[in-house]
């Protein structure tokens, strides 16, 4: 027994909250679970405050008593103190009629209080267990395992979870990638398969998922405590788009001695679909979408026969386009005066959608390409148990809302016809207050991310995202996050609206939470609790950058030779070389590109049939023309 | 004696059995009956009544015991015209080691107090209530035999510290702080380390010039030792103390009276023991009004035997 709950008139038990007092060591805190015995019922709560008097009446007394000097004041006595916890209930037993606290003992929960505490029990045990361990409650020389409910971590219940912390100290990424582990190696195989889809978007965060990271004793005692393997992720796919030379790729995860990063390139029809990505919100007028709609539908990967321009187009990439748009244009000046109007289309908004289209591909030259080539993530063959990072971080944000929104709506649509290959995926997104902020004009992502918080649980579509500051974070978004971590956290933001739930100590204890640990709120558990979470597994990004540290830019050249050594890795160096060698770059780009997509089994031959036989061209030099005959005696000529 | 109800079932006994109810409190029911009063004593130190500066106060170094009681009582019923007066008494010595304080004895007794014949209409007392029967020899004023009722239960709350402190010596060798007098008491009366703090001075042991002498002590400093005429066991040595100044309050602000075993007693464990009791002036026992004189360590024992009720 630790302490005993007391009640006064002027601050009574209730069924939500109570006070008890200790010993004035007793080994209780913030966070502290405690469970209070009376004959008739037992009561389980969390500390959420704390407070230390004496009974002094007046802090003038202690002057007085010390005659105006704090040094003179030897007290032969100790002054009688208190240590008084206030603890607001978790669950009562039995649980009607719901009653105030008695006045009972008090005694530090055990394991099996935890777990009957926080309602685990329910879904930690049985048939079909969906427990999913978090991390481990510590207080007073007890650790009991604290586990989530996938049903209400994964969907179909609730779903969503939400990371907030101050860089660096709040451990988000480590949490997730924990979580991640732990969602992986315990994922009941009842509800299906599941994948995880993370974003980088910051240096080289989640780039070494694949390699192990230095734990410590205590890290492994943690992991064997949770029923967990400190084991690497078995299976990571890497994407990143190119820089804009083509070949080289816009990741920090080049390092040769890993597994080879995947190009992600996308061409017209790709980026088309998700136009509205490209424009902002001056330029969604119905006009601008009636144009789009027709060049999608009409125009783009099909052949277009236009009567007013008199030609037939075949748009499948954004020279394509341009030539197509340039012909609208010729034929509008051809036209004279007062021609402004192309198929019901004004030419200013041609103008317009031909600007923003036209901005994609310069601005994401590497992602986009302008020659049709396309590689993708495994739209259709999805594995279980597989995460996909997606390295966004190098590239403009333009591009990165294009990325966002066309990955979340391809998982979007697969999920919804069933053909992704797996039930569940996780979508990762870091930085969340950039994507999805409280403030500022609405935004095609912003839409996106607000739809997939609110109905992606029912498709198996979960957002596990993580921002500095959960206040500047669309509220729909958080709010629908039925899982909220928090790490440490500013006092600025604590301070905020949002956080007016929470007793003064614990906002106190927030911030100057340590690493490793975070307060979780869940469905199940009726107040936020403290775990401690072991490190992940994996190399984080700044450990994994000086082990494997990224390859300096290499050469056109090379570039593409160890683009297609990552397909067979004992093509020869000087045959390729050959092979490339003063052919325009271009095309060597297009070959490249559809030959990692195409993955053939005999790559060389591959290559170059896509490459094709080199035009010999040769310097014209400008022809002498014959001289003209003139007279000065024939006034005609 | 946790138990709140204790005066409202004795109450409801007494006119179940046809005591005229009756549930008024007397006034300073937790006071103890003065008589005020001048009662020269016999000088020890020196030819006349002096003051001595005691020195900076210093903590006793010694673990230190005090010792006090609590009582509260109320009328329950009239028999005919004589009260029945119930009440709880209480006594604990509280330990001091290394600054704090732990209870190591503590008793409680409950008492129903009335003349005989006010007993036998009563009838039996209920479960661990013992009655104290006053004595009756002429008829008295109901309020006179409610002042008697007061005294007996003050000399059994005494009787029980006495009883405490009698077994806190046979398990322990520390000093022991008694809130009042050792001299008529046969436990501490010879008790080499016990010392009385009487905080009351209904009593006053000079008079005349010398009695202003003693009741104008400058702060830090004590009287000559005396010793007082009122002991009953055996004769103690005694000197005042002046805690606090008393200017621009009261002659009486600050003043305890300090009583040793006479035997154990001399100028220089006068001026010791009272720097110990200069150093106890702190922690303040504030609210209490008494806080200029009443130790902190005896504060605590009365605030542990309320706060049981």
């Amino acid at each position: 027994m630790i302490g005993r709950v007391v009640a006064t008139e002027l601050k009574p038990s209730t069924p939500h909250q109570f006070l008890f007092w200790t010993a004035t060591d007793a080994n209780v805190g913030i966070g502290s679970i405690v469970r209070v015995e009376s004959p008739s019922r037992k009561v389980y709560g969390v500390v959420t405050d704390a407070f230390a008097y004496s009974d002094l009446a007046t802090p003038m007394d202690a002057v007085y008593g010390a005659d105006g000097d704090p040094a003179a004041a030897i007290e032969p006595s100790s002054r009688s103190e208190i240590r008084l916890y206030q603890t607001a209930v978790l669950r009562h037993e039995p649980e009607e009629p719901l009653q105030p606290v008695p006045l009972g003992e008090v005694h530090l929960a055990s394991d099996a209080d935890v777990a009957f505490a926080l309602r685990m029990s329910g879904y930690a045990g049985g048939d079909r267990p969906t427990a999913i361990p978090v991390g481990l409650y510590a207080a007073g020389g007890l650790e009991a395992p604290i586990s989530l409910d996938a049903d209400f971590l994964l969907g179909p219940e609730a779903a969503h979870l939400n990371i907030t912390g101050v860089s660096g100290l709040a451990t988000k990424t480590s949490a997730v990638e924990f979580l991640l582990t732990s969602i992986f190696q315990t994922f009941p195989a009842h509800k299906g398969r599941i994948a995880a889809v993370c974003f980088n978007v910051k240096g080289p965060d989640l780039c070494f998922l694949d390699q192990p990271g230095k734990l410590t004793a205590d890290d492994l005692r943690l992991y064997h405590r949770l029923g967990l393997e400190p084991t690497v992720f078995e299976r990571v796919r890497y994407f990143a788009p190119f820089k804009p030379d083509g070949v080289n790729l816009n990741t920090l995860r080049t390092n040769p001695a890993l597994a080879p990063t995947e190009p992600l390139v996308w061409g017209l029809r790709e980026v088309l679909d998700y136009a509205e990505v490209l424009l902002n919100r001056d330029d969604v007028d119905a006009k601008a979408d009636a144009l789009i709609d027709f060049l999608a539908e009409r125009v783009v990967g099909k052949e277009f026969h236009d009567e007013v321009l008199g030609r037939t187009f075949t748009v499948r990439s954004f020279a394509d386009l341009e030539d197509f748009f340039r012909a609208i244009f010729n034929f509008l000046e051809m036209s004279g005066r007062g021609a402004e109007i192309w198929r019901t289309h004004h030419v200013a908004t041609i103008r317009k959608i031909r600007n923003r289209l036209g901005n994609i591909s310069t601005r994401s030259k590497g992602l986009v390409t302008d020659n049709g080539e396309v590689n993708d993530l495994p739209w259709g063959r999805f594995e279980d148990r597989t995460v996909y990072v997606v390295d966004v971080a190098g590239l403009d944000p333009l591009a990165q809302d294009l990325v966002f929104a066309r990955i979340v709506s391809k998982l979007r649509e697969h999920l919804e016809r069933r053909d992704l290959g797996v039930e569940h995926v996780v979508a990762f997104v870091d930085e969340l207050n950039k994507y999805a902020p409280q403030d500022g004009p609405e935004s095609y992502v912003r839409k996106m991310l607000l739809d997939l918080s609110e109905r992606g649980r029912y498709l198996g579509l979960v957002l596990f995202s993580a921002q500095q500051f959960r206040s500047q974070v669309h509220k729909r978004v958080v709010g629908n996050a039925g899982t909220a971590v928090f790490g440490r956290l500013d006092a600025d933001e604590l301070a905020t609206p949002g956080y007016g739930i929470l007793s003064p100590a614990i906002k106190a204890k927030l911030a100057a939470l340590p690493k490793g640990e975070l307060m979780i709120r869940h469905p199940h558990f009726t107040q936020p609790i403290f775990v401690r979470f072991p490190r992940p597994p994996v190399l984080s990004g700044r450990e994994g950058v000086d082990q494997y540290p990224p390859e300096a830019e290499i050469p056109f050249e090379d570039a593409v030779l160890r683009r297609l050594r990552a397909l067979e890795p004992s093509l020869p160096t000087n045959r390729i070389k050959d092979l490339i060698s003063g052919r325009d770059p271009t095309d060597v780009v297009r070959a490249l590109h559809a030959t990692i997509r195409t993955r053939p089994d005999e790559v060389v031959p591959f290559f170059v049939k896509c490459l094709g036989k080199e035009v010999p061209t040769r310097t014209v030099a400008p022809r002498s023309g014959v001289a003209s005959l003139k007279s000065v005696d024939d006034p005609y000529l | 004696m946790t138990d709140p109800l204790f005066f409202r079932r004795l109450r409801r006994a007494a006119v179940e059995r046809g005591v005229t109810g009756a549930s008024g409190a007397p006034p300073a029911v937790e006071g103890r009956p003065d008589d005020f009063r001048l009662a020269p004593s016999r000088l020890i130190e020196g030819e006349a009544l002096q003051e001595y500066s005691v020195g900076p106060a210093e903590p006793c170094p010694e673990p230190i015991a005090f010792v006090d009681g609590t009582q509260r009582y109320e009328v329950v019923g009239y028999v005919g015209t004589m009260p029945l007066v119930a009440a709880r008494i209480a006594a604990a010595v509280r330990l001091r080691t290394a600054g704090r304080f732990r209870t190591v004895e503590r008793a409680d007794r409950r008492l129903l107090v009335g003349a005989a014949e006010a007993l036998d209409t009563f009838g039996p007392c209920p479960g661990g209530v013992e009655a104290i029967e006053l004595p009756h020899d002429e008829p008295l004023h109901p309020l006179k035999a409610l002042e008697h009722a007061h005294r007996a239960i003050d000399s059994c709350r005494t009787a029980l510290e006495r009883q405490l402190g009698a077994q806190f010596r046979r398990g322990y060798d520390a000093w022991l702080v008694v809130d009042g007098v050792l001299s008529d008491s046969e436990v501490w009366a010879d008790d080499p380390k016990a010392v009385g703090v009487s905080k009351s001075h209904a009593t006053l042991p000079f008079e005349g010039e010398s009695l202003l002498r003693y009741l104008t002590i400058e702060a830090g400093h004590r009287s000559s030792i005396f010793e007082p005429s009122t002991w009953r066991f055996l004769p103690a040595h005694s000197w005042g103390l002046r805690l606090w100044d008393y200017r621009d309050k009261d002659l009486f602000h600050g003043l305890v009276r300090i009583e040793m075993a006479a035997n154990h007693c001399s100028g220089a464990v006068a001026d010791r023991v009272s720097r110990w009791l200069m150093a106890e002036r702190v922690p303040l026992s504030r609210p209490d009004p008494r806080w200029d004189r009443l130790l902190y360590g005896v504060a605590t024992v009365e605030r542990h035997l309320r706060a049981r009720g």
